[in-house]
């Protein structure tokens, strides 16, 4: 089984970004699709997933300024407001009110489980569903096409359900073979293992030609609370995930 | 030379002869000379530059002997045609009471042609140069003349900005009236008023080399009446200045400059900009560009 992505990715949420490394007066750099994108919250706390280049001179937006209403370029000053991506203001001509044409490319952008999701084009399908509240785990940027990973993924996933911090590569014996299947284009689940019945989905970011990020939450019947049993968690899948990556990447 | 060219056409595009048939610089005469061995890229060619004791220059291209190489302003020039004219002239430079200098020469990963309009540009100074080529609130850019000259080139005039530290010659800010000139599609100069002499005008000109057509290395020359200046200094500030444009240049996308009119949005205050695109366009420059 194989993804085309180039046949499937019009019109879907993919994540862009974890909602936590998106910070106040920050702006985050990734890609999509090989389109560069600039990811930034306003002060409100409303995200925006722009083109990553300024209409004006090209310049990317992710080296600009979020003010925490408006991303300034650091060009020449232009700023463009949060959420419509207008033109609010250029200093070279600072009584002039700029055209209602000059805006900042923007995409659809959701924020939702934890993720913030972009679409390339019209959205025509819903968010991916998840079944319950889930812990996001660490991404890993892997070199390898969308297609390498989907079919490193059909061998399955291996992992614990009740990871210990003491060794989070998971050599111990706790470590369980979960299969993994396609739930629909770009996101996969594993079956359930364990006592509470874990399962663990995956949201592929197709960053470029020849890289993809693997995004990834865990479901638990008892989720870990916030202290050493949740960084457990976070350690192990790491260590799995990266274990997957090392694979995929050795691939001839 | 003729049948290299023939050779080139076969595996890509012909350069064209704007470009091809014109003279480019390769280097810094002083630093060619110490090395002996010279080696860099124009327009996609490999130029090896080797001097003797007596600082004589030959250059290949491809290891073919270059016949037009010529050494100005400080400068190694080299044209991998049949030169259609003459290395540009710059009258100011024979003046005995100005330092003609080289200020240094820096690559930037990005279409030179990106970088000739960088140079051009009035309205980043209160930005890219905060503090010393302009400082905000005083970002506003008044109207100025554009025209197409007899000498074939975009002229500017008019053009004023106020510079909190307009050149390492002065301390205290004041309103600088420029002038640019676009000699050659990788040619540029600017004139500003000199801040002692206020009659007559400094120049620095760029010179920038086409490595490929999304890099180039900017050859700086400075041309300022002596007053109070030394050649170190001058190059000293306008390395730092050009350091703050690398990295803006550097992240411009796309690399190389699309001159489609609508490719990028222009306000008034890059009318030089929008003049120089166009005449690019009607001289038919592809190299380094998006053609409309």
């Amino acid at each position: 089984m194989t993804l085309g992505v180039d046949l499937s990715a019009t019109g879907r949420w993919f994540p862009v970004a974890r909602s936590e490394e998106v910070i106040a007066r920050h702006v985050v750099q990734t890609q999509l699709l090989g389109q560069e994108l600039a990811v930034w919250r306003d002060d409100i706390g409303a995200v925006n997933a722009w083109e990553n280049r300024c209409p004006h001179r090209g310049v990317r937006l992710s080296i600009g300024h979020n003010n925490g209403i408006e991303l300034q370029c650091q060009y020449h000053g232009w700023r463009f407001a949060s959420g419509s991506g207008q033109c609010t203001y250029i200093p070279a001509h600072p009584t002039q009110k700029p055209a209602s044409t000059i805006r900042a490319m923007t995409y659809a952008v959701r924020e939702h489980h934890g993720f913030v999701w972009a679409c390339v084009d019209a959205p025509a399908y819903p968010l991916p569903e998840v079944p319950a509240e889930m812990l996001t785990l660490r991404s890993v940027v892997v070199d390898a096409t969308h297609d390498a990973i989907a079919a490193a993924l059909l061998l399955g996933y291996r992992f614990a359900a009740d990871p210990g911090l003491a060794d989070p590569r998971g050599a111990d014996s706790s470590l369980m073979d979960a299969d993994v299947t396609a739930v629909e284009p770009f996101v996969w689940r594993t079956a359930a293992i364990g006592r509470r019945g874990t399962t663990v989905m995956f949201f592929l970011q197709p960053h470029t030609e020849r890289q993809t990020v693997m995004h990834a939450g865990v479901f638990d019947a008892a989720p870990p609370d916030a202290g050493t049993a949740r960084l457990a968690v976070l350690r192990h899948h790491h260590a799995r995930m990266t274990a997957l990556r090392d694979a995929v990447e050795g691939l001839p | 030379m003729e049948s290299r060219l023939l050779d080139r056409g076969m595996t890509q595009p012909a350069i064209e002869a704007v470009l091809w048939d014109d003279w480019h610089v390769v280097g810094e005469y002083d630093s060619v000379v110490r090395a002996r061995r010279w080696s860099t890229l124009l327009l996609g060619v490999s130029v090896l530059l080797e001097a003797d004791a007596a600082g004589g220059i030959v250059a290949y291209a491809d290891a073919a002997r270059i016949a037009s190489v010529e050494t100005r302003y400080g400068f190694v020039w080299v044209c991998l045609g049949t030169p259609a004219r003459d290395i540009v002239e710059l009258a100011e430079c024979a003046d005995a009471d100005r330092w003609v200098a080289s200020a240094g020469s820096v690559r930037v990963a990005v279409s030179g042609l990106r970088a000739v309009e960088n140079f051009l540009d009035l309205s980043h100074l209160a930005f890219v140069h905060a503090g010393y080529l302009g400082e905000e609130p005083h970002t506003e850019i008044t109207q100025y003349t554009v025209e197409c000259t007899a000498e074939d080139g975009v002229l500017a005039t008019g053009c004023r900005v106020y510079q909190p530290k307009a050149s390492a010659a002065v301390c205290d800010g004041y309103d600088v009236d420029y002038i640019y000139a676009v000699l050659r599609p990788y040619i540029v100069v600017l004139y500003k008023a000199n801040p002692v002499e206020m009659h007559r005008k400094d120049m620095i000109a760029l010179f920038v080399q086409p490595v490929s057509e999304e890099s180039c290395i900017a050859h700086v020359l400075s041309c300022y009446l002596k007053h109070g200046v030394e050649p170190a200094a001058l190059r000293r500030f306008q390395q730092f200045i050009f350091g703050q444009d690398r990295p803006i240049l550097e992240n411009q996308l796309p690399k190389r400059l699309p001159l489609a009119p609508r490719a990028e949005v222009a306000v008034r205050a890059d009318a030089s900009s929008a003049a120089y695109r166009r005449w690019l366009s009607e001289r038919g420059v592809r190299y380094g560009a998006i053609p409309a």
